[in-house]
């Protein structure tokens, strides 16, 4: 434990001062991942000790997870998927002149559920990687239709839409070379989807291009800003924070424990605390008109999947997310063995890097603020012309980068296009999103069970019949029907009232 | 646009998709292993069964009217094309010229009110400039190999 302090030499502390405004920078840029930034960073790392060098990766990945809350905040374009839920209140909140408090609220919630997930894995991890192994492919399939249903139910009222674009989403999830065995499917003789659909260059086309369209349309202003900034608004933000802090430590421990679980990641996190974030709420209704409190949720829950993430990479040896995958990569390299015994035989380096770790999220508060408010200005104040420019411009060079695919630049357009005519008939976009970033576990965990159950013959128990199975399947039907039974219950209500 | 004619809408989109659910579901016979049919054609199932369910409820409370959205349609379909353009002349062009062109004429597009001369040249000049730096920042620092253009080579 002595080792968490070792994180603090001017070295490491300068390295995750430069991780963080790097990953933050990233991260807000759609189309740049948290993973690409890690990755492109490693062959660096290689000339470094080991401890410096997981400080520097992992001060990244936080900033990248953060940075993602700039764009769906002020242009309603997750910059990573796991702020996906952000764009709800956030863009809302910006859309009527309060983006710089929701940059403000998002950066504290980022530093509170970073801290907590960081502190899960210092104290933690052992007991929690159990966790992930009671985890079976039936549980991870059911896991990604909870998310699906929670993000449908969300769907601006219409659960029925919202779950149609969810098995859309599920369904272009299939598209290209099937994962398990190989098959080429659903692409109708075309090399364009041959590589099938990219989550990021879907997120990007389904959020960025929508609201280009728009944009384009009217000489209005991008955002309704009026009169003088009003600096970060740290002390209302703050003030926000301590009225609901147990919304914004509830929603770290959610993303902590979603994020221990391998390939949930930020997205599902998100949505699972800003769903219990509405569920505890006096005025449920309001939320997606620019909440603060769905802000709080999700920027709390997805940073805290960082921390958490890490306890099933490190005890297990299994990467909770893609930049874990490279960060476990890096680590290997640098000659640290991953499993049980880490903790006990590499203490320092573990315990080295979780200080770093610990380090990087507090030092997210000050480069958050200054970023995320020159972020705020920016927006504001460029004019429109240049806004709409630029952003086309980082919608097709950014989705290129990802795959170095034309053809993925070409899908994310058509998939904009279309996700603008789905949203102006009560098709939103989430849950199609959600649908392609969770095509892929679904369809694994489903595809296993069902081979499993087959061989045993015995496919209702396999689907139904383990307990955390069962209990995910129940929330799934509390997630479907609660809001139902919500809506009669208030159309009931005014009836009953005796007449004046 | 009014919810009567929203409505409508999402009853052709809901039907779009179960037909599409079904294509789908004549597709995945061409696929000869289970392990790569058996999920899709549950969710095909269900895409077709929600977005059944939602022409049957919509249609029940249906009306047709006309009404546009808000702002200039032409200049949505331009922007578009003028994407997608891009995308088709990069292979040709290069990843650069093709960011400044898409730069230039998403500026021109989003012109609604009169601008001077020296207006316009600061903004392509502004626009300019950011295409071409993001251009170097992917190609020199995140080793992106970006298309140099077939003209060119």
């Amino acid at each position: 434990m002595v080792a968490l302090f070792d994180a603090l030499t001017p070295l490491n502390v300068l390295l995750a001062l430069l991780g963080v405004i790097a990953g933050t920078i990233v991260g807000s840029l759609p189309g740049l991942t948290a993973t690409m930034a890690v990755a492109v960073l490693v062959p660096l790392t290689f000339a470094m000790e080991p401890a410096p060098a997981l400080i520097l990766m992992g001060a990244i990945y936080t900033g990248a997870i953060y940075g993602g809350a700039y764009s769906a905040i002020l242009l309603n374009t997750p910059g990573t998927p796991s702020a996906i839920a952000t764009t709800f209140d956030g863009y809302p909140m910006a859309k009527r002149g309060d983006g710089d408090l929701a940059i403000t609220l998002a950066c504290i919630a980022s530093v509170a559920g970073g801290l907590v997930g960081a502190l899960a894995l210092l104290l933690l991890a052992p007991p929690l990687a159990e966790v992930a192994l009671a985890f079976g492919p039936v549980e991870y399939f059911w896991l990604a239709i909870f998310g699906l249903t929670l993000i449908s139910a969300l769907s601006k009222g219409d659960l029925l839409k919202g779950l149609t674009g969810g098995f859309l989403g599920l369904l272009l999830s299939t598209v290209g070379v099937a994962q398990i065995s190989a098959d080429v499917r659903f692409t109708f003789g075309s090399d364009v989807l041959l590589g099938g659909i990219e989550v990021v260059s879907a997120l990007i086309g389904l959020y960025c291009i929508p609201v280009l369209i728009d944009l384009v349309a009217t000489p209005d202003r991008h955002l309704d800003v009026t009169g003088q900034t009003r600096g970060f608004r740290l002390f209302e933000a703050w003030r926000l924070t301590m009225q609901n802090k147990w919304n914004v430590i509830r929603s770290a421990i959610i993303g902590t424990i979603v994020g221990i679980l391998p390939g949930a990641g930020g997205s599902i996190a998100g949505l699972v605390a800003y769903t219990e974030a509405r569920r505890s709420s006096k005025n449920p209704e309001t939320f997606g008109t620019g909440r603060y409190e769905g802000v709080q949720a999700t920027e709390a829950a997805n940073n805290a999947t960082v921390g958490g993430g890490f306890v099933p990479t490190l005890v297990l040896g299994i990467p909770g997310t893609p930049p874990d995958a490279v960060i476990l990569g890096a680590l290997l390299v640098q000659g640290v063995r991953v499993g049980p015994t880490l903790f006990t035989e590499q203490g320092s380096v573990v315990y080295t890097f979780i200080g770093g770790l610990l380090l990087a999220t507090i030092l997210m508060l000050p480069v958050g603020l200054l970023l995320g408010r020159y972020a705020y200005k920016s927006i504001i104040n460029v004019p429109k012309a240049m806004l709409i420019g630029g952003v086309a411009l980082l919608t097709v060079i950014g989705t290129f980068a990802i795959r170095n695919s034309l053809s993925d630049v070409a899908i994310m357009i058509t998939l904009g296009t279309l996700g603008w005519v789905l949203a102006r008939f009560g098709f939103s976009a989430s849950p199609i999103v959600l649908g392609l970033i969770l095509g892929p576990i679904a369809e694994q965990g489903f595809v296993q069970a069902w081979t499993i159950g087959s061989a045993t013959e015995n496919l209702t128990g396999m689907f139904f019949g383990r307990p955390i199975s069962l209990a995910i399947i129940g929330m799934i039907l509390i997630s479907l029907f609660l809001p139902l039974v919500k809506d009669r219950l208030a159309l009931r209500r005014p009836n009953q009232e005796p007449q004046p | 646009m009014s919810t009567a004619k929203r409505q409508f809408g999402g009853v052709i989109i809901a039907a779009l998709l179960a037909i599409l659910g079904g294509l789908l579901w004549v597709d995945s016979y061409s696929l000869l292993d289970p392990d790569a049919y058996v999920f899709p054609r549950v969710m095909i199932i269900g895409m077709v069964t929600t977005a059944t369910l939602v022409v049957i409820r919509d249609l029940w409370r249906a009306r047709i009217e006309q009404a546009q959205p808000p702002g200039d349609a032409l200049r949505r379909v331009l922007l578009v094309l003028l994407m997608l353009l891009t995308v088709a002349l990069i292979p040709f062009i290069g990843m650069a010229l093709g960011l400044v062109v898409l730069m230039a004429a998403a500026i021109e597009l989003s012109r609604f009110e009169s601008w001077t001369l020296r207006q316009r040249l600061i903004l392509h000049g502004f626009g300019l400039v950011m295409a071409i730096t993001f251009a170097v920042v992917f190609r020199e620092f995140l080793y992106v190999p970006l298309p140099t253009g077939s003209l060119w080579s």
